[in-house]
């Protein structure tokens, strides 16, 4: 049998390392164990990184930012900004910045297979550190890639914390710049104290020859609640990552999202909601649309501990197949130690179905609106909940992609 | 003029339609009776474009065009409606977005210009007034939740927006209400003038108490058995198809 795990693969990374500081101590320790994840791993099975470690990719250093930042698609005037160039931050409040005192790396205690956290532990050198104490407050990340000739990895790394009963909203943007060959490898970790609120957007529409890989770990308090809304059109490869724990009474996560991917185009969203407390609550509503030759994963794990009395969570992840070259992975995991609990998960995958189709187009719609229409209706109450300036660019995105993919299917 | 001539028709190589002959001269009004699974829902499928259904022979023409080689929108754009007999459910999709998308379809494929939203706006609240259907159900996803009696209401009222020439009503009476009937009956009268032509599929003579026929016909096992005037339909309620063998 082959060896679970291949620490020669991530030997080139480690070369280049920047400096020793102690925080990347365990990091190191544990990638010099394990390595790069590889499918032999169960939570790995169906998307292959293999190409990053034989890519020969440079830990990418500081450029400065190439486009106008006021240009870029911010979604609100009044936000606060920043901007990642090849996973260096070069536009926002250089005191909210990651420090070595300040620098949280939590999740590599208890989640399994944390590996491109730990990579990202060992590379990364800036990001920012977002302490929110003032409700209604909006930040805003834009990720973006250039100049890369050859290929380089990217390490952006940032935390967000949200303090007792404020309301917070944070949207992550990661955008074509050319299409350079870069491999962003981002981890985040949040704290939302008692009562805080997040909502947490996320749109990644980044070049085909990107490949986005997102560890996010949540950590939720009493009465807390984390919303993670997502939409994934771009990348050749991406994979992301919630990590959530509901440490106390109350707390609540809801991570929604769609995958829409065409070509051939892999896209992995795996999901683990920790229930560690009685009466929390956790929702992951995914739809998946593919076209073309594309793979699609889903795995969610809902895991109540024992003291988790009262768990409430649910899962279900609906599928649409535009094509039949096309291919979907889904495995939902549920790992229950406590008695009194209510769980539920659910998955489908179909075909576009035909009744609705013929119906409205017997109305004289023509067939690639009717498409449209089915297909936006698939998707549309996800964000239904987002305020508008919000909504507004998901179903934007949602809809130039729908335009591509009726011609690319 | 709506020509149905020597129509077959099956599903999954099991032949549904064996030979329908129909002639629906303008401004008329054609009922059409028959025992449960005769060909009724697949004689209005087949003749709106509904793709799984295979055409083995026959033509249908309007005004003299070929309607069998053109998609579902393209016999909309030239003037032919169904009123399901079972409206499909449309998430998502608000009805007074969905109906304003189809009458200004229609309106592109006949080289006419859209509407604008104010002339629509009206015209829908006019048309949904007088069929009973509620400003709140029109900002609803279409059909998603109605009533069944909403919800052929509602197929009256996309009928009423759309102004075909052919209109196909596919048992829109069951499922009604007494009151609604009537306003159903109401609306329908309303769009029947010289250049417009129904056909209307029903079990009972009630609707055809309120919608008179020029003429009804029997269908039986894929065929037209027999054909008549208001009278026969009378007929029917009393003796029922025993004697027109149901050759399905
Ligand atoms: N997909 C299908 N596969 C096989 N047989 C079918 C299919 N669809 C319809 N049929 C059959 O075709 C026949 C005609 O059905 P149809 O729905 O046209 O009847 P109908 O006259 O409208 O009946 P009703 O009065 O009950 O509405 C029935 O025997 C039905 O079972
Ligand atoms: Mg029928």
């Amino acid at each position: 049998m082959q060896p679970k795990y291949t620490p020669e693969n991530v030997s080139p990374f480690l070369a280049q390392v920047s400096d020793a500081a102690p925080w990347r101590e365990a990091a190191l320790k544990q990638l010099k164990v394990r390595g790069l994840p590889t499918p032999k791993l169960e939570r790995w099975k169906y998307t292959n990184i293999a190409a990053l470690a034989q890519s020969g990719a440079k830990a990418a250093e500081k450029t400065p930012i190439g486009t106008n930042p006021v240009a870029l698609p911010w979604l609100l005037q009044t936000s606060r900004k920043f901007v990642f160039v090849n996973g260096h931050m070069v536009l926002g409040d250089q005191r909210l910045k990651i420090t070595s005192e300040n620098f949280d790396d939590a999740p590599a205690v208890h989640f399994n297979d944390t590996m491109l956290w730990s990579l990202n532990t060992a590379l990364a050198v800036d990001g920012p550190n977002i302490n929110i104490l003032e409700d209604g407050a909006v930040f805003e990340i834009i990720h973006l890639g250039q100049n890369a000739e050859s290929p380089l990895l990217a390490s952006p790394r940032s935390a967000v914390r949200v303090a007792t009963n404020v309301s917070a909203t944070v949207i992550e943007q990661y955008l074509p710049v050319g299409d350079a060959p870069v491999y962003t490898n981002h981890a985040m970790q949040i704290n939302l104290k008692s009562g805080a609120k997040l909502n947490h957007v996320r749109i990644q529409f980044e070049g085909a020859n990107r490949r986005v890989l997102t560890s996010t770990h949540a950590k939720v308090a009493k009465d807390a609640s984390y919303n993670a809304s997502f939409l994934n059109i771009g990348a050749g490869l991406s994979r992301q990552e919630y990590w959530v724990e509901l440490d106390e009474a109350g707390a609540y996560a809801a991570i929604k999202g769609a995958q829409l991917m065409a070509g051939r185009q892999l896209m992995d969203t795996t999901i683990q909601i920790d229930h560690k407390a009685p009466h929390c609550a956790s929702n992951q509503t995914i739809r998946n649309v593919l076209a073309g030759e594309a793979v699609g994963v889903f795995q969610g794990k809902i895991y109540v501990h024992q003291p988790a009395q009262k768990t409430d969570g649910y899962q279900l992840c609906n599928t649409l197949m535009l094509s039949d070259r096309a291919a979907m992975n889904t495995k939902p995991e549920l790992e229950i130690y406590a008695d009194d609990v209510k769980c539920s998960h659910g998955t489908t995958t179909g075909k576009l179905d035909e009744a609705p189709l013929f119906y409205i187009r017997s109305r004289g719609i023509p067939e690639a609106e009717a498409r449209r229409m089915i297909l936006l209706a698939f998707i549309g109450d996800l964000y239904e909940a987002q305020p508008e300036y919000i909504a507004d660019a998901l179903n934007k995105h949602v809809e130039g992609w729908l335009d591509y993919a009726s011609i690319h299917a | 003029m709506f020509a149905i001539k020597n129509l077959h028709a099956g599903i999954e190589g099991k032949e549904i339609l064996k030979g329908i002959n129909l002639t629906l001269e303008a401004g008329k009004v054609h009922a059409i009776m028959g025992p449960n699974g005769s060909g009724k829902s697949t004689l209005s499928y087949v003749l709106s474009g509904r793709e799984d259904y295979e055409v083995t022979a026959g033509t249908v023409t309007l005004e003299g065009r070929d309607m069998l080689g053109m998609a579902p929108e393209e016999r909309a754009a030239a003037g032919l409606f169904l009123a399901f007999q079972y409206p499909i459910e449309i998430p998502g999709v608000q009805t007074t977005t969905f109906l304003k998308t189809a009458v200004n379809a229609v309106r592109k494929a006949r080289g006419e210009p859209e509407l604008d939203p104010v002339t629509f706006l009206k015209t829908l609240k006019a048309k949904a007034e007088q069929l009973g259907v509620k400003d709140e159900m029109l900002k609803r996803p279409l059909n998603v939740g109605f009533s069944g009696g909403e919800k052929k209401r509602m197929e009256i009222l996309q009928m009423a927006m759309l102004e075909p020439r052919v209109a196909i009503l596919d048992e829109t009476d069951s499922g009604l209400d007494i009151d609604a009937l009537k306003i159903v009956a109401e609306g329908v009268n309303a769009l029947r003038d010289a250049g417009r032509t129904f056909l209307v599929i029903t079990h009972y003579q009630r609707l055809l108490d309120y919608i008179t026929p020029d003429v009804v016909h029997v269908l039986s096992g894929g065929k037209i058995v027999k054909t008549g005037g208001p009278d026969l339909a009378k007929e029917l309620e009393s003796t029922g198809y025993a004697g027109y063998g149901n050759a399905a």
